[in-house]
């Protein structure tokens, strides 16, 4: 029998619901889960007071008869949002001993509106800046697949530990952010569903930004239905955000929109550019929209290294100075020895890779380089959300590869911090535009890893998508870690 | 103090503090004088994860300015991130607006010798003020309940050419913006500060270089920072020196040396991230207080054959200026101006000495006409003024009753007159001898024996007939 843990979200929220397992019961054994799986360094700190709290409160609640729509279900949270009274580091040496004094609107409403368990903080690329969570001062969390070819593999970033962890069954969801594929890149790596809602459909409000216009809160899931049903819980308008945008909700749960008559497009120019393998799952996904009625056509987009350098400008850009507040005179350690100002002292707590954006953005934005570059980056900016507007006239989805590869060791050594930034050349688009887009499993690379297909459609469309992945999901033949591994 | 060789050119930055409850982009309150960092919500303290909500009563009072400074409001602006150090500037920088501000291009009428002057205004934008950092026995203590106020910068174009000038303008402005409740004005809590631009050039050649200096809280403050830069820069000129562009700092005596431009940190300035551009409606557009300006106020008053200056007492004290239109009412100009009169003497004394008294402007206005139509005299007015308001009664009674009603009739006044001035014979004498300023003494004596309630034009005449009949 598979047990409760390994279950996708939608059928323990049904057992739970159905009372044939208690909230409590199963929070234990979530924790036991964590607990066998500490050797993926995915949870940085355990929330069980709160989570037992909340299961009793849910106990309770199911008893009565008044379930709320994720009662007792357990959830991981991305350790950027923030929690009250819990830690919120976003895996930082600078925040190692912040305490959060208010809660993110998305959690608020996940526990208070929702009922789910808060079962703990989830290890990330510090401040999201990452595509293999090596760049997290708790050490990198490790992809369960790992034990495939017994070398230890990235999960992929920057939602590493939130996309590890539910395909390694330690939380039935786990909160990601997505600021340019950190949701949807890891879940391709670890074999799961990654889910970013277009821009303005969840509250930015306590998560710790990364580069303001781009941040995205997003789920990962071991299902597309899982995803849906957390999304419908996520999103909404929150006046408090004024970035936040004022569409009716979408129902995802029960999005069911044929791909019949559907265009599908597909950039065939980056077809000839990638790995074999990938280019054969991706056939695969065409294949199944070609078999449900949906028409393929091939589209012409920029080379992929054209978006990835406008968001990179842009990025860096919000990041350095969203980064700004930490100065010295409130965060960071006050006892290391005296090396300059109080503003370094802090700076010096950032990892490299958070100082590198850091410096990139400052330049960027350099009274003498505003115009040739953050300016210009803007303007592009516009340029390619027009394009694709246009482009969405005659298209309703586009698809291509989450990844140009599966995922890679923990050792891999990139030869220079811009071939790392290609991790991100696939996902970046949807966060420059603002769609919606989601990775679902497709199949498997050369090494028999796990690839994500990537699914696009135009802004606030998320019904369509969300019925385009199921549709995917039903027809890949993707087996997960756990079924791969324990539940054969 | 000024001399021919150098005119000065002299422009202004304004800060003044929109009056709300809580700040610009937070819920913190702007409440003065509370404990240190006791007014401060997430996003004063810059958390991680703390977002800015525009305060939209800004927003209207921002309006409301620009529409009284004769500004064209900008359907579309938007707010920027301005970044510097500073322990008191939790987030790292300030949020203003840069690239596009909320209104531009208008003016403030102000006078300069009696003479009307527009003074143009280049743009008014909406920024966050920084917190205190206050220095005490070798350390620095930071209170951010100042951090995220709301704050209008007024700028103004170089269109100025003295101190006099510069400091009707800020004094103007100050009126102006608490006439219509955009800014308390009050230069003591810091809620009206300027920065002065200032450069010299000899007459009928271009501008020279400015030099800024900051920090100035009053329009005394500003007259002396301009007399002190003048007499600075153009000594320099004089001995054939250059004038830096730098940054000076004004410590109520003189300036002193901040940086220079070369030292000036790079602000990186971006579109904030977390606010969308402000778009208003066109209800929002229209937003306009009703109320007189003042310097509307001190123009219909200087119509009257008052000067500017001088009308400007009434017109930039708002009690004063509601007592001049509600009790002239119905007056005609002769009468007003008499009002006018009563209201910068008697009336603001009284008031002054008297806080928060409450005159009946009915009874006020029947005062002016009982002067007007020479029913009563100067002097007994005065004690009528008092008297009025103390007992509320109308004016008219109280002459009634107490008999005060000036005595207007030629022959009961030669009557009086020759009676009292039969007891001044040897005056008399001495007075056509050639001692002329006698007559103040008869008119003197005159008065006190009639409790003034003679027409004093009247009396004048009766007098002189009276004392040249055999001269």
């Amino acid at each position: 029998m598979i047990k409760p843990t390994h279950l996708q979200l939608h059928e323990i929220k049904k057992i739970l619901a159905d009372g044939q397992i208690s909230p409590l019961t199963l929070l234990n054994e979530i924790y036991q889960e964590i607990d066998e799986h500490q050797n993926l360094n995915n949870y940085v700190t355990l929330t069980k007071n709160l989570a037992f709290q909340q299961a009793e409160i849910s106990y309770e609640r199911i008893k009565k008869g008044n379930a709320r729509p994720l009662e007792g279900i357990p959830i991981g949270v991305k350790d950027l949002y923030l929690v009250k009274g819990e830690l919120a580091t976003s895996c930082s040496e600078v925040l190692r001993d912040f305490v959060a004094p208010f809660e993110s609107h998305i959690t608020k409403n996940l526990w208070e509106k929702s009922g789910a368990i808060c079962i703990g903080k989830l290890n990330m690329d510090e401040f999201a800046m990452g595509s293999s969570n090596r760049t997290s001062c708790f050490g990198p969390s490790i992809n369960p697949w790992s034990i495939k070819n017994g070398k230890e593999l990235v999960p992929g970033g920057s939602s590493g530990g939130s996309a590890s962890a539910v395909a390694a069954g330690t939380c039935f969801a786990a909160l990601g952010s997505d600021t340019g594929g950190s949701v949807r890149q890891p879940a391709s790596f670890c074999g799961v569903v990654g889910f970013k809602p277009s821009y303005g459909r969840c509250s930015r409000r306590g998560m710790i930004a990364y580069a303001s216009s781009f941040d995205q809160a997003g789920i990962l899931t071991r299902s597309v239905q899982d995803a849906a049903i957390m999304m419908d819980q996520m999103i909404g308008n929150d006046p408090l955000d004024a970035t936040s945008a004022k569409m009716p909700k979408p129902n995802l749960e029960n999005a069911n929109i044929s791909m019949h008559g559907k265009v599908v497009g597909y950039p065939a120019n980056w077809m000839t550019i990638i790995d074999e393998s990938v280019v054969n799952a991706w056939k695969k996904a065409l294949n199944i929209f070609a078999d449900l009625g949906a028409k393929i056509e091939p589209i012409e987009l920029l080379n992929f290294d054209s978006y990835l350098s406008v968001y990179y400008l842009l990025t860096t850009a919000e990041a350095a100075s969203n980064l700004a507040r930490y100065t010295g005179i409130c965060y960071g350690n006050k006892t290391k020895e005296d090396i300059g100002s109080a503003y370094n002292k802090t700076f010096e707590l950032f990892g490299e890779e958070v100082k590198r954006r850091i410096f990139t953005g400052l330049h960027d934005l350099s009274s003498e380089n505003y115009n040739l570059e953050y300016n210009l980056g803007l303007q592009t900016r516009s340029y390619i959300k027009r394009q694709f507007t246009d482009l969405f006239n005659k298209i309703d989805l586009i698809v291509y590869p989450s990844s140009p590869r599966e995922a890679f060791a923990l050792d891999n050594v990139f030869q220079n911090p811009a071939e790392s930034y290609h991790e991100d050349v696939f996902t970046v688009l949807a966060n420059l535009i603002g769609s919606p887009a989601i990775s679902v499993p497709i199949g498997y690379g050369k090494t028999g890893l796990p690839l994500g297909i990537h699914l696009m459609s135009e802004p606030f469309s998320e019904e369509l998508l969300i019925s385009a992945a199921k549709e995917v999901e039903a027809k890949a033949d993707f087996i997960d870690f756990l079924r791969s591994y324990h539940d054969k | 103090m000024t001399n021919k060789k150098w005119q000065m050119v002299i422009g202004l930055e304004v800060h003044a503090q929109v009056s709300t409850k809580s700040k610009l982009f937070s819920r913190g309150s702007t409440e003065y004088g509370q404990e240190p960092n006791t007014c401060t919500d997430y996003l004063d303290l810059g958390l991680p994860g703390a977002l800015p909500v525009l305060n939209q009563a800004c927003i209207r009072k921002a309006v409301m300015t620009g529409h009284a400074l004769h500004m064209t409001l900008n359907q579309k602006s938007s707010f920027d991130r301005k970044h510097y150090f500073y322990p008191d500037l939790p987030l790292g920088y300030q949020i203003t607006q840069f690239y596009e501000p909320i209104a531009q291009n208008g003016y403030l009428p102000i006078w300069v010798n009696n003479e009307i002057k527009n003074v143009q205004i280049n743009r008014i934008h909406l920024e966050t003020d920084a917190g205190k950092s206050i220095h005490k026995n070798g350390k620095t203590y930071i209170d951010l309940n100042r951090c995220g106020v709301p704050l209008m910068e007024i700028v103004t174009e170089p269109d100025m050419h003295g101190p006099e000038e510069a400091a009707t303008f800020l004094r103007v402005l100050q009126a102006t913006l608490k006439s219509i409740g955009s800014c308390d004005g009050n230069m003591e809590k810091g809620q009206l500060r300027a920065d002065l631009n200032i450069s010299l050039h000899k007459p009928g050649e271009k501008f020279g270089t400015r030099v800024e200096v900051k920090n100035i809280n009053s329009a005394n403050f500003l007259k002396k920072a301009i007399m002190y830069e003048y007499e600075r820069q153009s000594s320099i000129l004089d001995s054939g020196g250059i004038i830096q562009q730098e940054t000076r700092l004004f410590n109520e005596k003189e300036t002193i040396y901040m940086r220079t431009k070369e030292d000036s940190e790079d602000y990186r300035y971006m579109p904030d991230p977390d606010l969308p551009p402000l778009v208003l409606n066109e209800e929002e557009l229209i937003c306009k207080s009703d109320v007189r300006l003042p310097y509307n106020v001190c123009k219909e008053i200087a119509r009257l054959g008052i000067k500017l200056e001088e009308a400007w007492i009434v017109a930039e004290n708002q009690t004063l200026s509601d007592i001049f239109f509600e009790a002239g009412k119905g007056l005609n100009n002769e009468e007003k101006l008499i009002l006018f009169k009563w209201l910068i003497g008697d009336v603001l004394s009284f008031i002054n000495k008297n806080d928060g008294v409450e005159i009946d402007l009915v009874h006020l206005r029947n005062l002016i006409l009982l002067l007007s139509q020479e029913k009563i005299s100067g002097k007994v007015a005065k004690d009528l003024l008092i008297e009025f308001i103390e007992t509320k009664q109308d004016p008219y009674y109280i002459v009634k009753e107490k008999g005060l009603e000036q005595i207007s009739d030629i022959n009961e006044i030669t009557k009086i007159v020759s009676d009292i001035m039969q007891n001044y014979d040897k005056e008399i004498a001495e007075y056509k001898n050639g001692k002329d300023n006698l007559k103040q003494f008869f008119i003197g004596k005159i008065l006190a024996a009639t409790q003034g309630k003679l027409n004093p034009r009247l009396t004048q005449e009766v007098l002189e007939n009276y004392l040249h009949i055999d001269k």
